[in-house]
């Protein structure tokens, strides 16, 4: 005992001072004012019947679990749920990472003028406003625009006729880099000596990819995931100038639907519950992420 | 190990109490009881208003808007007025000053606003009621030019709450010459809707290749598309009722409902209306303007201000009073009263909780003076609320001969009752359905009812939706 108080303070636990608080309160007030508030006050205003205008703009009340309720039996939010899943998964996880993968690794192989002239492009799309994106796709699926002349069909409009599927090409387009970039990145940073030894081991090229590689960039691929979903979970900008959610609900993701109910229904309450559904998918989606990159290799 | 119990218990505590705070804030919203209206007539209002919506150009909203404050400054010397123009569509007017409403801090003395969201202003006890105002005719001189229709626009539970400023309505807009290459005699005056495909119909077969009828479908141009548009069908149809005051209840299935999807079923089926690429484009409301202008179009269900988009100093079609012409839009068999339009515009309130109610009824006033009126009329395309000034020289000959036949179609045009909370979402279902008879013609009558059906029951409630026998 006597041995151990010279010793001074044990150090393997953790310690506490009270004078780091002070050090903490700055960061603390703004994180609390500016984010955890917002974040509860949203919380709450999704289980009341708060409006923009009209009486209930007043006269509101917590009304439990109606919205849940409601959302239940709205087909439109069912539908904008599904759409939403659509867009991230085929959109965003499928197309835009397996196509940044195959752009990074085509890229990696290519000699260097063929790489900078498309890498440059490939930036480009996405270093344009979203709006830009917008009225560019916008033009190109309309009747008479650039696709239908391709597709020899120049009377139809695309955008009409597979609204759900211009849209996430033209995200796809935009987003892509994205993907390209975090994978280059990835890709230049595995351990040549690794995939020499591959190499003079005979493997094939596809073997590589498959046994050595591709395992290797694992957690540069789970950050990627988890960054684009999240990205393009809340991407409004994009549809909305490109089709408003329309036509009739066929692009309506959830982003949109909530716009809808708050701003053009005047649906305070009801359009938070929905943001805080997606808040819930955002979660869902994150958490599977983190939990794929921790069962590490 | 750390104790991560102890943390959350920690934090728990921080969150309850702020959420507790929040909660508080939330519900304690002010509650003004009745404000004074006694006033020193010195300091600041504010006015909220479009910048962007209003006028048919921006720059001469920004002309009418200094020449009201410069008169207002010169009438009350004391007096300085802010104005506080806001960018964007009427929604998105709408929505950015109910947030300022949220707090009296921030809250504008005026607002001029859509003549459909007065209602839900009031429901929300944001305005002052104007009657001891329009009343005293030494205060407002002008009330007594304005029909009765328009002075109750704005009258909720027996008060006043904002003065009109001017009016849109509908009728139907046609290109003389192509009727007449179509053979359709000139002038043309349709007495039922059969005539009006009658005449597409000659049009397509003629093969000017033009878009022989412009019937407005879809969402994109929203609750404007809907009051130009298919609300003006729905008004001439056999059933007129939108909204039934009697049961307070939305109409989302009636013989007139039917007849106008199956107009546009006519349309669409047979290749007479416009393209897709036109018809829900975000600027689908100012397509017919460009398209009458460019002789694309034969035939168009429009709106007045389309006219006064053709003077001189906006899109300029010099020979558009020779080329073209307007007519009313008839019932959809001839019925009484023969003729049908929508109606809707924008008008001024007081807010309530405002400090200085006489300095803003000034202001009012200077809207209101018949030279004010005037250009706003003929620059906005309104049909003026003030007689005198709907029947003076310098309205009727802007734009002639459209000013004169909007001025007279006005007796039979209508309020839509966009006062009512569920109206966005009856905008949203007519729009669907008649954007889905558009994307694809072969949609039935049924279907058609069924997403506006729906989609009203869906926002309002399925207690809240009938059928008209």
């Amino acid at each position: 005992m006597a041995v151990a108080g010279t010793l001074g303070p044990r150090l393997d636990r953790e310690r506490f001072q009270w004078s780091s608080l002070l050090m903490l309160a700055p960061g603390s007030v703004l994180l609390l004012v500016l984010f955890l508030g917002p974040v509860l006050y949203a919380l709450y205003i999704g289980f009341t019947n708060l409006a923009l205008v009209g009486s209930r703009s007043r006269d509101y009340s917590f009304t439990g679990l109606e919205n849940v309720t409601r959302m239940l039996g709205d087909y439109v939010f069912i539908k904008s749920s599904w759409l939403t899943i659509l867009f991230v998964v085929g959109s965003a996880i499928v197309g835009q990472s397996v196509l940044g993968m195959l752009l990074a690794i085509l890229l990696r192989n290519a000699v260097v003028p063929i790489r900078a002239v498309v890498g440059s492009v490939v930036i480009v799309a996405w270093v344009l406003p979203e709006i830009t994106v917008a009225l560019i796709w916008y033009a190109f699926s309309q009747a008479g625009g650039t696709l239908s002349i391709l597709l020899g069909h120049t009377s139809s409009n695309y955008l009409v006729l597979v609204p759900m599927l211009i849209v996430s090409l033209a995200n796809l387009w935009r987003n892509v880099a994205f993907s390209m970039l975090v994978f280059s990145a990835g890709l230049r940073n595995l351990p040549s000596e690794v995939l020499e030894a591959a190499e003079v081991e005979g493997a094939s090229v596809f073997r590589r990819y498959r046994l050595v590689i591709l395992p290797l960039l694992r957690p540069t691929i789970v950050t990627n995931l988890l960054l684009v979903t999240i990205l393009n979970l809340s991407e409004f900008t994009l549809i909305y100038a490109m089709t408003q959610g329309g036509p009739g609900i066929e692009t309506t993701t959830l982003p949109i639907y909530v716009y809808q109910e708050a701003f053009v229904f005047h649906q305070l309450g009801y359009g938070t519950a929905i943001s805080l559904v997606l808040v819930l998918i955002g979660a869902f989606f994150s958490l599977l992420f983190v939990r794929a990159s921790r069962s590490q290799v | 190990m750390r104790n991560p119990g102890k943390r959350f218990g920690v934090w728990s505590a921080l969150l309850t109490s702020l959420s507790v705070a929040l909660m508080a804030c939330g519900g304690g919203s002010n509650n003004p009881s009745s404000t004074s209206l006694s006033d020193d007539m010195t300091g600041t209002i504010t006015v909220a208003y479009s910048t962007t919506y209003v006028f048919d150009s921006d720059d001469t909203s920004v002309i009418w808007w200094d020449k009201v404050k410069k008169e207002f400054e010169a009438a009350y010397p004391k007096a300085h007025l802010t104005l506080q123009g806001f960018n964007g569509t009427d929604v998105d007017l709408v929505n950015k000053v109910a947030l300022e409403y949220k707090n009296p801090a921030t809250t504008p003395d005026v607002f001029m606003l859509p003549t459909g969201y007065v209602g839900q202003w009031v429901g929300s006890d944001y305005l002052l009621p104007l009657d001891s105002f329009v009343n005293d005719s030494s205060k407002a001189p002008f009330w007594k030019s304005f029909p009765k229709v328009i002075q109750d626009e704005s009258r909720i539970s027996g008060k006043v709450y904002a003065v009109n400023t001017g009016e849109n309505n509908s009728a139907i807009y046609y290109n003389t010459s192509m009727l007449t290459n179509a053979g359709i005699s000139v002038p043309w005056a349709p007495k039922n809707w059969n005539d009006l495909l009658t005449a597409a119909r000659a049009v397509k077969k003629s093969g000017q290749n033009v878009v022989a009828f412009w019937a407005p479908a879809g969402t994109s141009a929203g609750a404007g598309g809907v009051l130009q548009g298919s609300a003006n069908m729905v008004y001439g149809s056999s059933t007129p009722t939108i909204f039934d005051y009697k049961t307070n209840k939305w109409v989302v299935d009636s013989p007139g409902l039917r007849e106008v999807f199956q107009f546009y079923k006519s349309v669409y089926s047979e290749g007479l209306g416009g393209s897709t690429s036109d018809l829900f484009s975000p600027k689908a409301v100012g397509r017919p303007v460009v398209l009458l202008k460019d002789h694309q179009m034969a035939i168009a269900i429009g709106s007045n201000w389309f006219a006064d988009a053709w003077t001189e100093q906006n899109r300029h079609w010099a020979t558009a009073a020779q080329e073209a012409s307007a007519v009313p839009l008839p019932t959809s068999k001839g019925q009484a009263p023969g003729s049908a339009s929508t109606l809707g515009g924008w008008a001024v309130a007081i807010s309530k909780v405002t400090k200085h109610p006489q300095l803003s009824w000034g202001l009012i006033k200077v809207i209101q003076s018949d030279d004010n009126q005037t250009y706003i009329a003929n620059r906005a395309g309104f049909v003026p609320p003030s007689q005198t000034v709907a029947h003076s020289d310098g309205f009727l000959n802007f734009a002639p001969p459209f000013n004169k036949a909007f001025g007279d179609a006005l007796p039979n045009s209508k309020l839509v009752p966009s006062e009512q909370e569920g109206y966005p979402a009856w905008v949203q279902g007519i729009g669907q359905a008649t954007g889905q008879i558009a994307t694809d013609p072969s949609t039935s009558v049924d279907a058609a009812i069924k997403i506006l059906h729906d989609t009203v029951a869906n926002q309002v409630g399925a207690d809240k939706v009938e059928t008209l026998k």
